[in-house]
């Protein structure tokens, strides 16, 4: 290494950017292999930093949110019971409720699904950038 | 779901009107009928204010059919394509 790249990476580990710092080396590669121009090359560094903070955030936002366990609509078997309303759920899923502040209230017998599904539409305003407790 | 105390009633009233106040969302889940939690509440008028406000501003799921926790009894092993070895 050379004594800029050393200087390199303190900078990066300095500005808090370690996103950068971790592909550092592999998107120089492609820079040296003519893959990347000079801005192509600072924009797909910028990319990689912000995909690990926005993947370190969501990760803080699951851990917060003190989830049970972690369920998502993904793993709900609408196929349990043809009385289930699938297609309100699914509607509910694009949680645009959640937008306009309005509430979502689950109610029916035991064993339904009610928590595991008020778990999953958590999960999924978490996917979006919201704050969640459980 | 019992009756609520005093106590609990209120918390539940504050916990509820904040969110409101902070335009926030709530996912309640209930084995009762909305209109069912007004008698839980000790008194009337704090059920009243709480419950018309959460139930005028909000989606109602209900959620019926059977029991979905048998199939997640320990030990059960999932269901399998049946194979014949004979």
């Amino acid at each position: 290494m050379t004594v800029l790249d050393v200087t390199l990476h303190t900078s990066l580990r300095t500005l808090k950017l370690s996103g950068m710092l971790e592909t550092l080396d592999a998107r120089l590669l492609q820079a040296q292999a003519g893959e990347l121009g000079h801005i192509d090359f600072l924009q797909v560094l910028c990319q990689d930093e912000i995909t690990r903070r926005e993947n370190m955030s969501m990760a803080r936002r699951l851990r917060r949110a003190h989830f049970d366990e972690q369920t998502t609509l993904e793993g709900f078997d609408f196929t349990a019971s043809p009385k289930l309303p699938a297609a309100q759920i699914r509607d509910l899923a694009a949680l645009r409720w959640l937008q306009t502040g309005e509430s979502v209230l689950l109610h029916g017998a035991v064993g339904v699904g009610k928590t595991h599904l008020a778990q999953a539409l958590g999960h999924l305003a978490i996917r979006q950038g919201a704050e969640v407790r459980f | 779901m019992r009756e609520l105390t005093p106590q609990q009633a209120d918390d539940l009233y504050e916990l509820i009107s904040e969110r409101a106040q902070a335009g926030r969302s709530l996912i309640t889940t209930s084995n009762r009928n909305p209109p069912d939690w007004y008698p839980l509440f000790p008194n009337p008028v704090v059920a009243e204010s709480l419950l018309d406000r959460l139930i005028n501003t909000s989606h109602q799921v209900f959620m019926n059919g059977p029991s979905y926790r048998p199939n997640k009894r320990p030990g059960r092993v999932a269901p399998q394509p049946k194979t014949s070895t004979m």
